[in-house]
């Protein structure tokens, strides 16, 4: 299970683990699409020139196919070293949390008021503490947001 | 010749010049800010003009519409999150120039290329309306079926190291365009009866998501783990002594520009291609003539010309049909046909008859834009090239608020808001695995006009194979898309050969 590049021991574990993940996932979700998502989605309709359901068909085959082939292609190529230096994934979980958030203050209390906590969330989420950045920023979006909103943009 | 001074002389009067000046004021902004679209921009911009004299109100939107095309580089370039879906290509080498200390060459650059590209466009458009217009009425369905598969082989251009990987990115983007209403028959599709989703997943919320707040995720992940593991942030410092555009870099860039305009013309005479599909192939076919040292993607000051000037060539070249034929050519075109429609000129072969002097007049007014596009360019560049030392810490949440209030403005509804999150997550997930999220972009852009041109093209030639022989732009593309596809599969499958055994 292991390739040797330029004299170094590469092993083909991860690569695999990887690949097999993908196929899962997306595989997985090709065929979700052609025989459960696409047909339960799509009416038939007028088939004067194709059917509905052809492209979305076609596309989501087309993806099952190439990961397929990607898999297999990894199965029999030498490794490569991976790269191993991803930031952990929470960073950007909770960065997305914190813009989810944001966006729904926005819906329920308005742009401006909403805007200014989307933007404290994400400055707390950043790591900043400054009591007078924490204000500011917040404040500033807000007086942009309610100047766009007055101008009825 | 007395209309064209009559017509001159309207567009250097000064309500006129004022309002191309605020045209191009308003335009620079909606363009730098990612999210707020050119169309968005002069849905707006319309309104205002009703006060307006016709010369000074439709030299107002045509300064909006080309300094957004010019303006989009700034974000693509400062912070790899364009200000328009068009100037995305611009973040391959714009983005890495700045990162090396030199953004205000890029910006230069930018800025010149466009302002190049524009002028050489509207002077295609004063001197070969009528001729070329003749060509864009031979595109029917069937041409224009050829021409998106042609556009879909860019796809494998662009993937990047790992052709399948890039693919599937662009089967994506062509999956998640056929959400909505089915063209042919209006039935709804992968809608999961929403009726937000019947008019398909919105393009701004798409771009700023896949593109802007995607960058933003990776840009918070950097900076929380530079933060947390004590490493110093990195800073975009200006070279000062590389910064400026010499003479030998303009004779270098020349061909490229020359190249890209005429592309980008290309892009828009044939109605529907656009300034972003426009751009790409720019980019792609840049690469293609690249000489030994040519750094692509690596920061190449010709990468950001070949984008810059195809995307700035589009919308002077919209107006070609436009002008000529009544048919607009882009979505910006179609509303400035209401523009025109609302100070009473009826775009079409009869305008130059009914309306000479004014027509002249927006041509005047058009070369008067493209100078002042340079000016405010260049004046607002010293202060552009600033963005990059503003801290990631304020910089972060100000874009995350323009793309969820750029991505509201499209529709005017939240539903976009919550679109531009999901494919902003999708994009990270995406990039985080490998996958393009250009060439998704490729996909979803031009999904929809291939699947529609396809459609009809089957229902015109009533599904015969062999009425494609009578179409001899269609055949000429179709060879071009085999050509481009062997010339683009065989660089990117080494590409992705060498990557796999670290050479």
């Amino acid at each position: 299970m292991n390739g040797d590049i330029q004299g170094r021991r590469v092993s083909r574990l991860p690569q695999f683990r990887k690949a097999l993940g993908e196929l899962i996932v997306v595989g997985g979700a090709s065929l979700a699409m052609i025989f459960w998502i696409i047909p339960a989605q799509t009416s038939s309709g007028g088939e004067l020139g194709l059917s509905p359901q052809l492209v979305p068909t076609v596309c989501s085959a087309a993806i099952g196919l190439l990961t397929l082939f990607r898999f297999i292609s990894t199965l029999i190529s030498t490794p490569a070293p991976e790269p191993g230096d991803d930031a952990p994934i929470h960073y950007a979980l909770t960065m997305i949390a914190a813009t989810a958030a944001g966006i729904a203050a926005i819906a329920y209390l308005g742009w401006a008021i909403g805007g200014a906590i989307l933007a404290l969330l994400v400055l707390l989420v950043l790591g900043e503490r400054r009591l007078l950045m924490l204000s500011l920023l917040p404040v500033l979006v807000a007086v942009l947001l309610f100047l766009i909103q007055k101008t009825g943009i | 010749m007395e209309n064209i001074l009559l017509g001159a002389g309207d567009a250097f009067s000064l309500t006129a010049i004022a309002a191309v000046f605020g045209g191009i004021l308003l335009g620079y902004i909606v363009g730098v800010v990612p999210g707020l679209s050119r169309p968005a921009a002069l849905a707006v911009a319309v309104p205002l003009t009703y006060y307006m004299t016709p010369i000074a109100a439709i030299a107002f939107l045509v300064g909006v519409t080309k300094a957004s095309a010019a303006g989009g580089a700034t974000g693509a370039i400062m912070l790899n999150t364009p200000g328009e879906p068009s100037s995305a290509a611009t973040c391959y080498d714009g983005y890495p120039l700045a990162r090396a200390g030199k953004a205000a060459k890029a910006l230069k650059i930018a800025l010149y290329s466009s302002v190049f590209g524009d002028m050489v466009s509207t002077l295609v458009l004063i001197a070969l309306a009528m001729p070329l217009a003749s060509f864009a009425l031979k595109m029917g369905p069937v041409e224009m079926t050829s021409v998106m598969i042609f556009a879909l082989t860019f796809i494998a251009a662009l993937s990047g190291t790992s052709l399948t990987k890039g693919l599937v990115s662009g089967i994506f983007g062509i999956l998640l365009a056929t959400v909505g209403l089915d063209p042919e028959s209006a039935t709804p599709r992968l809608t999961f009866g929403m009726i937000e989703l019947f008019d398909g997943i919105p393009l701004v919320s798409a771009t700023v998501g896949m593109l802007a707040f995607t960058e933003m995720l990776v840009q918070a992940e950097a900076y929380i783990r530079a933060r947390k593991t004590g490493e110093e942030i990195q800073k975009m410092e200006l070279l000062p002594d590389d910064n400026g555009v010499s003479l030998e870099e303009v004779r270098e860039v020349a061909p490229t520009a020359v190249r890209s305009t005429l592309v980008g013309i290309a892009a828009g005479i044939i109605p529907g291609l656009g300034p972003t599909i426009g751009a790409f192939l720019a980019y792609v076919v840049a690469k293609k003539f690249a000489k030994p040292g040519d750094r692509y993607g690596e920061g190449d000051i010709k990468g950001v010309a070949a984008t810059e000037a195809a995307d700035n060539a589009v919308l002077p070249a919209s107006f070609i049909p436009l002008f000529a034929i009544g048919l607009p050519g882009s979505v910006s075109a179609a509303i400035l046909v209401a523009a025109f429609m609302m100070h009473g000129v009826v775009p079409g072969p009869l305008v130059f008859e009914q309306h000479p002097r004014l027509m002249y007049g927006i041509y005047v007014s058009m070369l008067v834009a493209s100078f002042c596009m340079l000016i405010v360019g260049r004046v607002g560049l010293t202060f552009f090239a600033r963005i990059g030392s503003v801290p990631a810490v304020i910089i972060i949440p100000m874009v995350i608020v323009f793309c969820t209030l750029g991505s509201f403005l499209e529709h005017h509804a939240m539903f976009s808001v919550y679109a531009m999150v999901v494919l902003g997550v999708v994009g990270y997930f995406m990039q985080r695995y490998g996958y393009s999220v250009v060439t998704f972009l490729i996909g979803f852009v031009i999904g929809p006009l291939f699947e529609l041109s396809l459609r009809q093209s089957i229902i015109v030639t009533n599904h015969r194979l062999e009425a494609i022989l009578h179409h001899p732009i269609a055949i000429g593309f179709l060879v071009m898309s085999v050509a481009a596809a062997i010339f683009f599969i065989k660089p990117a499958g080494k590409l992705a050969q060498a990557q796999q055994t670290g050479v």
